[in-house]
């Protein structure tokens, strides 16, 4: 599964970044998120559900 | 304008009514369930939009809904605008940036220590007292330190008091026009001797960032540089210290809560969140509509003003199940305390790690502190606290 971002939609609120810190991380001068895993394996899926879940923009997608 | 029949629900709100902001939510609620957006007829006339999802819609939609004609019912005392939020595209993304450089999550977690040491200094100046107002010795005083490091202006406590109250007046004593007026002028006038010494003298604060700044290849206007000061402050301060003094009183309330943050701290940044969402410290920002439309089947005028409830979007049953109940850890929190969309707050990052800083550090000191007496929620009222367990508390649940 791949996890993505939307960027026109993510304005950086990083709830991702809290939820699911092994998937996104903030990098050095960015407001937006960095995707560090976005190959999901079926044991990381609820995990990475969680984090499209969490995001108050809806910026996230996880598809098959 | 469209047609308005008077809504029985919403027609004779007065949101600043004292009594009703002590317990806004019964009346949210109401308004959720049976006018989710529902014409007011105070100050000139407003929609209020109460629902989650209408919320959402209209923060999403900026083109349809425009901040540039003020984001606040009734307008601010204030003439210039309140920048970059009243800035509409293409203008406002240019405007956003030049912060947001400085406000980053990493840029943040930078001033770390400096918070740190910030609000020892504070704890230690009440640390022997028996008894103290945590609003104003500390909730208030810790983002007035921090926004003034920024800032970089110097100055003692009495003046950090000052602007704190300057910033106060306008934001929550909006009844009286005229002290909000003063209070305003003040802030400008202090604004007003304070730059051009710093355009002599630029350093790598806020100020000096906003004096070197260029958008499109232009440098900002003094009345942009001005605005930009004004609302630095009117949204760096209250809404920070609103949230600190909800988030001691909520643990104060729950032992259960006190144990669980003291054993494990990290999950105090859980406990902010549920604590924005329950007293969002905005709880409401105003849109106006660019051309006729809609919102959840109501019809809108092009012109009307909109106001979305911050507060009642972030109770709302459909979204979040058991809404007006404090759970640790909620998921998911998708609160909109912050706002959301292209407006959404500059200075979340930094707001969260100050109130983090602040809880983490009063607990540490106080872990047994008390709330002496009965005190009101959902204000920026006084918070009495015994600091110690010894010491006689008659704490409410
Ligand atoms: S939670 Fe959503 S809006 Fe926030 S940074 Fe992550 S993707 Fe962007």
């Amino acid at each position: 599964m791949k996890l993505t971002v939307d960027w026109d939609i993510c304005q950086g609120h990083g709830r991702c970044v809290m939820v699911a810190p092994e998937f996104f991380d903030f990098k050095e001068g960015e407001d937006k998120p960095t995707v560090i895993v976005s190959d999901i394996s079926e044991a990381q899926k609820s995990l990475a559900q969680r984090a499209c879940r969490s995001c108050p923009e809806r910026a996230l997608l996880l598809q098959e | 304008m469209s047609e308005k029949k008077k809504c029985p629900i919403t027609h004779g709100w007065q949101p600043y009514d004292p009594e009703f902001r002590k317990d806004p939510f019964p009346t949210y609620k109401e308004f959720r369930q049976q006018c989710p957006v529902g014409r007011v007829e105070a100050h000139d006339g407003f929609w209020a939009v109460s629902r989650y999802e209408d919320v959402f819609e209209v923060a999403r939609d900026a083109e349809t809904f425009c901040s540039g004609q003020g984001i606040a019912i009734p307008p601010m005392e204030y003439d210039g605008r309140a920048l970059p939020m009243e800035a509409d595209a293409p203008e406002h993304f240019g405007l956003r940036q030049i912060l947001a450089h400085e406000l980053t999550p990493r840029a943040v977690m930078a001033r770390e220590e400096m918070l740190r040491v910030s609000a020892q200094k504070l704890l230690a100046k009440i640390a022997d007292k028996d008894e103290v107002d945590i609003s104003e010795e500390y909730a208030k005083l810790l983002p007035t330190t921090v926004i003034c490091q920024l800032l970089d202006i110097e100055g003692d406590e009495a003046q950090l008091q000052e602007l704190q109250e300057w910033t106060e007046e306008i934001v929550y004593e909006r009844k009286d026009h005229n002290s909000a007026r003063q209070a305003s002028d003040n802030i400008v006038a202090f604004f007003n001797e304070l730059i051009p010494q710093r355009r002599e003298n630029l350093g790598d604060d806020f100020i000096s960032t906003l004096l070197k700044a260029e958008v499109n290849g232009q440098p900002l206007s003094d009345q942009d540089i001005m605005d930009f000061c004004w609302f630095l402050l009117i949204a760096g301060l209250d809404n920070t210290a609103f949230t600190i003094r909800n988030l001691l009183l909520q643990i104060s309330n729950s032992e259960e809560l006190r144990q669980e943050l003291i054993a494990d701290p990290d999950k105090i940044s859980d406990a902010i969140e549920e604590v924005l969402r329950l007293y969002s410290p905005v709880w409401g920002i105003a849109r106006t509509a660019t051309k006729d439309t809609e919102i959840n089947g109501q019809a809108i005028a092009a012109g009307d003003k909109v106001m979305m409830l911050f507060a009642s979007a972030d109770r709302d049953e459909e979204e979040f199940p058991e809404p007006d109940k404090f759970v640790l850890g909620r998921t998911p929190n998708r609160h909109m305390a912050f706002g959301m969309g292209a407006h959404r707050c500059l200075g979340s990052h930094l707001a969260r790690l100050e109130i983090k800083v602040a809880v983490e550090e009063f607990l540490q000191l106080f872990p047994d502190y008390q709330v002496v007496g009965d005190v009101d929620w959902n204000t920026m009222g006084p918070l009495p606290i015994a600091l110690s367990a010894t010491a006689e508390s008659t704490a409410t649940a």
